[in-house]
């Protein structure tokens, strides 16, 4: 962690996903390498559009409107995951908002979906947890360290 | 000469009417035929749109159940390598609750397995058709849910009826009354006097069986989604999202349909299903 921890910034990631587990894992694998100092954690798709949007129960959270990336499912329970996708690249301001998918799913038919939503990412979560663990490091130090966001 | 003249005619008259016969029925024939013909193209173009719907049910079946088989075997993989971590670095502080939930993954995974069995089992195991009194069936099933209804207070009406015989297999049918009236009794939610009716009513000329509840309700934006395979609503709910995909499937090998009517959150559902008449009357 380079140039941010320098700037003693906290990163913000918002993690869209229904499997316990599997969040589990994204968290550890992220805390392991120091990526992020903050992760929210939304286990369907109703509650992260409503909390992007700020509506029903997240009417008036605090916290950072914008996080410095999402990590977004595609099945989600209640609101799938291109739905999700679909409402956030419509609107002007969240668009912004890196997105990046992280599914089982290697279709042709989800990652041609998601690309023709504007997704800035698609993931394949690896079976081999070093390769999982690895990947999300990557995922980190890029978006996360590298890349520059319109807010800072 | 007039004589000639006369016998002449006749058979010409004769030939013609003949003639005109055999051209008519040829002509009949023909009629016929295009009829058949027409039946026969109607017959393969319904045969042709069954076969695309099945394939596209099975490239369905197949993108789901790869997508959820994969997810266990991540998180089996996944705590294994932490866990044996953890033990190299002598932190066993994790090790407990990581056990649990490699556990409930494979446990999972068998699930997932048996129900995949038993969809692929529908409308391909030999059925027995039998005439039978579908709102009965929820006798049985009412005798066998008799733990969960009395523990959560449920009271369970049936509406009997003499209309309501349809041309089913009875085991199929009970599975079906079993899922919907199970759903029933897990998503009642705090209700203080909490029902269930099963029963069936007349609408445009067909029977429609129902299940009706007064639970938490289902938001009609998601009402399309509960018969998905592995689709569930709530995250935090008992099953796989299975039952309901069953259900369907099992109504469709029936020749039926099956919906939900519910206006929403707290305002209770009632799941709605009709059997296609016996074929042949």
């Amino acid at each position: 962690m380079i140039e941010r921890e320098l700037l003693g910034e906290p990163l913000d990631i918002l993690l869209i996903e229904d499997d316990p587990d599997h969040a589990e894992m994204i968290k550890r694998s992220l805390g392991q390498h120091n990526v992020a100092n903050r992760i929210c954690h939304l286990s369907d798709g109703e509650a992260a559009l409503n909390y992007l949007f700020k509506r029903g129960y997240y009417k008036d959270r605090n916290g950072n409107a914008h996080p410095h990336v999402i990590l977004l499912d595609l099945r989600l329970p209640k609101v799938d995951g291109l739905t999700v996708l679909k409402n956030i690249k419509e609107d002007e301001d969240l668009r912004k908002i890196p997105v990046v998918v992280i599914t089982t799913s290697a279709a042709d038919k989800d990652i041609n979906a998601a690309y023709g939503n504007y997704v800035n990412s698609y993931l394949v979560k690896p079976v081999d947890f070093d390769k999982f663990s690895e990947m999300l490091e990557n995922l980190g130090f890029y978006w996360l360290a590298w890349n520059h966001s319109p807010w800072e | 000469m007039t004589n000639n003249i006369q016998n002449w005619r006749q058979e010409l008259n004769e030939l013609v009417e003949t003639r005109t016969r055999q051209l008519k029925e040829s002509n009949d024939n023909l009629k016929i035929e295009v009829l058949q013909r027409r039946d026969i193209e109607k017959e393969r173009k319904h045969l042709t749109e069954d076969l695309k719907i099945s394939n596209t049910e099975l490239e369905q079946f197949a993108y789901t159940v790869s997508h959820d088989l994969k997810s266990p075997l991540i998180t089996v993989k996944g705590f294994l390598w932490m866990m044996k971590k953890d033990i190299l670095n002598g932190d066993s502080s994790k090790i407990n609750k990581d056990m649990e939930r490699i556990s409930k993954a494979v446990d999972k995974m068998q699930t997932l397995l048996t129900d995949v069995l038993e969809m692929s089992r529908v409308g391909r195991k030999q059925e027995e058709y039998e005439n039978v009194k579908v709102v009965d069936l929820a006798y049985d099933v009412i005798e066998l849910l008799s733990g969960p209804i009395a523990e959560k207070c449920v009271n369970v009406k049936v509406l009997r009826s003499d209309s309501g015989v349809a041309y089913v297999d009875r085991g199929r049918m009970r599975t079906v009354l079993q899922n919907l009236i199970e759903n029933a009794i897990k998503f009642m939610g705090d209700q203080t006097e909490s029902y269930v009716e099963i029963g069936s009513r007349e609408d445009k000329g067909e029977i429609v069986y129902y299940v009706r509840d007064n639970g938490i309700g289902i938001d009609q934006r998601y009402q399309d989604r509960v018969f998905g395979l592995f689709d569930k609503l709530d995250t935090e709910a008992e099953g796989t999202g299975f039952g309901l995909a069953l259900v369907k499937k099992i109504i469709e090998t029936h020749g039926g349909r099956i919906w939900v009517e519910s206006e929403g959150k707290g305002k209770g559902s009632t799941f709605c299903f009709v059997i296609a008449p016996k074929k042949g009357g």
